[in-house]
């Protein structure tokens, strides 16, 4: 059974898309929640790797969604450590750990299938809750915007979807203050430039 | 009529094409029931999600001998196939006036599948 959250964006978008079907309304909202999260960043999950010496390459497996990619990797001290992740989900060291350890990598996560058993996209619920009516936008939008429908219209559509781009880029912002208001809202004073502009 | 089974589709065209004298139809079951299928292979051309678990995969199709098998048509859209079933059942008959009222209703199952205001 959908959430109360996901039932009233589902009959939202019913309303704002006459002749759709649900299914129609599945797949784009599995591709909005798959944008809105890799270009926010906004989905983070912290998940640990037993790391030991001898070995460079770690795969990770978060216990929900799907990786996009690495914000930070630290030790068991809480120091950073060098890493990247070429392939989403495998983690190459680039050094070789000196001993066995616990580390902590900070992940991207975004939506994958298998989707729930009503075939909504999986992902944490507060989100829905913060970012309803933009994630409204970007299913309207992608769905306006598709040819020869009942509820097709280019220009609502693009209009819909830059609200839904603003929203994707706010989130973004949020996320890298970690929801804090006026989180790191200050800058060095102009005196502070090294580069001017002759 | 809830428009649910291949026998509801065929009622609801008869009514339409004023072919309900059960005794001596003008058109035949198979007539009918063939141009659902034709119905249904033009819907998915104009619109794919309305056959959203058959992409990549055989249409369903249907036969007088199994009229009372469900067809897999959203509601929504369930009328407009009722009038592509007399459009193209009516598309056999020569006189001037039934080639105009069969485009009519082949024309309002392409706008009904396309058009909101249709």
């Amino acid at each position: 059974m959908p959430s109360t959250e996901t039932t009233r964006l589902m009959n939202n978008l019913r309303m704002r898309l006459p002749g759709a079907l649900d299914d129609a309304i599945r797949i784009e909202y599995f591709s909005v929640m798959n944008e809105f999260f890799q270009g926010s960043n906004l989905w983070r999950d912290d998940v640990t790797l037993s790391v030991t010496p001898g070995t460079l390459s770690y795969t990770i497996a978060p216990s929900l969604g799907s990786v996009v990619r690495l914000i930070s990797l630290v030790n068991a001290g809480g120091f950073p450590v060098d890493a990247s992740m070429e392939v989403p989900g495998t983690i190459k060291l680039y050094y070789d750990p000196t001993i066995a350890q616990t580390y902590t990598a900070t992940v991207v996560l975004t939506v994958e299938d298998p989707i729930t058993g009503e075939g909504y996209p999986d992902y944490p619920a507060w989100v829905l809750n913060k970012y309803g009516n933009e994630i409204l936008d970007g299913v309207v939008g992608r769905m306006m915007t598709q040819l020869g429908k009942p509820y097709s219209n280019q220009q609502l559509g693009i209009y819909h979807l830059r609200r839904f781009q603003g929203a994707v880029s706010q989130a973004k912002v949020e996320a890298q203050h970690k929801n804090l208001y006026r989180g790191q809202a200050w800058r060095f004073p102009r005196t502070f430039t090294r580069t001017h502009r002759r | 009529m809830a428009l649910d089974t291949v026998a509801d589709y065929l009622a609801a065209a008869r009514v339409l094409l004023q072919d309900t004298d059960s005794v001596a139809y003008r058109y035949l079951d198979a007539e009918l029931v063939n141009a659902l299928n034709m119905g249904i292979l033009e819907g998915r051309r104009l619109r794919p999600d309305l056959f959203f678990n058959y992409l990549g995969a055989t249409l369903p199709s249907y036969s007088t001998g199994s009229t009372g098998t469900t067809v897999v048509i959203d509601p929504q859209y369930r009328v407009a196939f009722v009038y592509y079933i007399c459009g193209q059942a009516q598309l056999r008959d020569e006189e001037n006036t039934q080639d105009a009222r069969s485009a009519v209703f082949l024309n309002k199952f392409v706008a009904q599948l396309q058009n909101l205001q249709a």
